[in-house]
């Protein structure tokens, strides 16, 4: 499965991915505000091979995100599915990425919302990634959880599908 | 222009470190990124209804500069 759309393209991960998962996992300044990753490549490889598993049963969804000219970026995430609602995770873009960060995340959401069926996403963010808060918050999403360390949101497929159009407006 | 400068600062992951005015050159900024810039654009929009698209934002330098461009519109 391939999404492709707005000059980025977003592919299942595979085992060949781990070592570009490493390097965003492993990055100092990307790796503030997410949980700890081993410097193990094998370790990352039969993650993904656990991960390919859930995929084949249509339980979660990993995608890695290119340029059009094949330039790896960064990975997006869609899991632990309950009845109508997705979580959303594993949102680590290299800084060259750019703006193409933004236009995955709505990409993914849309195909969770759109061809999945889903009609809520959930998602925690860190209090301290002060600037990922701020775009989430963009969304107007709904707080339902929060405690010392992360907030947690939850934002509905109308919602997120009048946003989307503005968003997408702005970041031509 | 003052209250134009606060708000882009609010849009910044530490906007208490910082010292904006109009001349700063705001992609030289260590915490600017792209998620900043996408968190400017919204404000303009929320603040001054005004759309100021990826590319209209790359070809500003400054504080100034920006606004400048939201006041055109």
């Amino acid at each position: 499965m391939t999404i492709e759309k707005s000059n980025i393209k977003l592919s299942l991960i595979e085992e060949a991915d781990a070592e570009f998962i490493l390097s965003l996992r492993l990055n100092e300044r990307l790796q503030r505000y997410i949980s700890k990753t081993g410097s193990d490549l094998s370790l990352q490889i039969a993650w993904i091979r656990d991960y390919k598993i859930r995929e084949r049963k249509g339980e979660e969804y990993y995608f890695k995100c290119q340029d059009l000219d094949g330039n790896d970026l960064g990975t997006t995430r869609i899991y632990n599915f309950r009845g109508d609602t997705f979580e959303l995770g594993s949102w680590i873009f290299a800084p060259s990425a750019g703006s193409n960060a933004i236009i995955a995340d709505i990409l993914t959401k849309e195909y969770a919302f759109e061809n999945l069926g889903f009609n809520f996403c959930t998602f925690d963010v860190r209090k301290l990634n002060k600037t990922v808060l701020n775009y989430h918050r963009k969304y107007d999403p709904e707080i339902v959880f929060e405690n010392d360390l992360d907030i947690g949101f939850r934002l509905s497929k109308p919602v997120f599908l009048k946003k989307k159009e503005k968003f997408l407006q702005l970041l031509k | 222009m003052e209250n134009f400068i606060e708000k882009f600062k609010e849009q910044f992951e530490d906007p208490q470190m910082l010292d904006i005015n109009h001349g700063t050159i705001f992609k030289d900024l260590e915490t600017w990124d792209s998620l900043t810039a996408f968190s400017v654009q919204s404000m303009i929009e929320d603040e001054y209804n005004i759309i100021i698209t990826s590319e209209e934002l790359k070809k500003c330098n400054t504080v100034n500069e920006l606004y400048q461009l939201v006041i055109s519109k």
